[in-house]
């Protein structure tokens, strides 16, 4: 059975805007894919229409059926996370095997105040 | 009193990537027989449907079988704010001797149907989704239930819900899934916290 992992330096999965985020992708496949990708990216889910948006990638060609690779990636300043009736934005890191395809996605916060900003609660002035 | 009500988008079970995600379930054939009828018709067929039964769904799946058969595909979409193809790509498509699927072909204007005929004679198919039959054979005509919508609430709920509330809402919007959901989306955060009768058997 495939088995693929994602680790962040420190435990951290919350970051302050334009932060580095360090950590390491792990795999252990049956057979060894042609190419392996670490994908920071966010995306938007909820009423309407869908967004996403690929932010950085790493790419690692004939990785092996076994391995990891160490991933760091600056965060940009902006769009924060946040979810409000209609729209939540997360961001994520994703570890993308290429033929066989396979992936693995952990989410991350990118906010100021390293929580996911609930616009519900956000004062209106 | 909002605030209360509030559920993140992300966590609502009729967002749109959950819509999405659903298959198209057959009231009646299969997916191996709108392959024979596509294959009968020399893959050139419609399937035809009111709005929110289905069409889209059937079209994108209809695809990746075919896809999987290593036929060459070519998804067009047309909306109302684009009612036209972009030509250069239709045409390049055709060349290549991919299928077409065009998704809304009703929304053609008369001269752009005769347009995509033309440009599409040369391409090894044209299976397009529409409201009214006649643009093309019917190789398939989608249709809704009252116990579909009941089965797929529970999918996308992963618990039950008054059928009482679900049957108003099928006779509301005429049998249009797609809508039904959209109700459903703004109706969940009530549907949460609507005390012990529901929530032992929501994920919310």
């Amino acid at each position: 059975m495939n088995k693929l992992s994602i680790s962040f330096e420190d435990g951290k999965s919350s970051y302050l805007p334009g932060e580095i985020v360090r950590g390491r992708g792990e795999w252990f496949l049956q057979e060894a894919p042609k190419e392996l990708e670490v994908t920071l990216f966010w995306y938007t889910s909820g009423k309407g229409t869908e967004d996403v948006e690929v932010v950085d990638s790493l790419s690692h060609p004939n990785p092996g059926a076994h391995g990891e690779m160490p991933f760091s990636f600056q965060l940009p300043k902006e769009p924060y996370s946040f979810s409000g009736t209609y729209i939540t934005l997360s961001w994520a890191v994703e570890l993308l095997v290429h033929d066989p395809d396979d992936s693995h996605t952990e989410e991350i916060i990118l906010s100021p105040t390293l929580n996911e900003i609930l616009l519900h609660e956000v004062p209106k002035f | 009193m909002a605030s209360a009500l509030f559920v993140r988008a992300g966590d609502n079970p009729f967002r749109s990537s959950r819509l999405e995600s659903l298959k198209y379930t057959f009231e009646r054939g299969s997916h191996e027989q709108l392959l024979k009828q596509c294959e009968l018709f020399k893959y050139r067929g419609a399937i035809v449907g009111a709005h929110g039964t289905g069409k889209t769904t059937l079209l994108r799946e209809l695809q990746d079988h075919l896809r999987g058969k290593h036929f060459e595909t070519e998804l067009i979409s047309l909306h109302d704010w684009c009612r036209t193809p972009q030509w250069r790509n239709l045409e390049a498509a055709a060349r290549r001797k991919a299928i077409i699927f065009l998704d809304g072909a009703e929304l053609l204007s008369r001269f752009a149907w005769f347009r995509l005929r033309c440009i599409t004679r040369h391409a090894a198919g044209l299976i397009l989704t529409s409201h009214t039959p006649g643009l093309l054979p019917t190789l398939y005509t989608t249709t809704t239930s009252f116990e579909l919508f009941e089965q797929l609430t529970r999918e996308l709920l992963e618990g039950e819900y008054p059928a009482e509330s679900l049957r108003s809402l099928y006779e509301k919007y005429q049998g249009n899934l797609r809508q039904c959901f959209f109700e459903l989306y703004d109706l969940y955060p009530a549907i949460c916290y609507s005390g012990p009768r529901y929530a032992s058997t929501l994920s919310c």
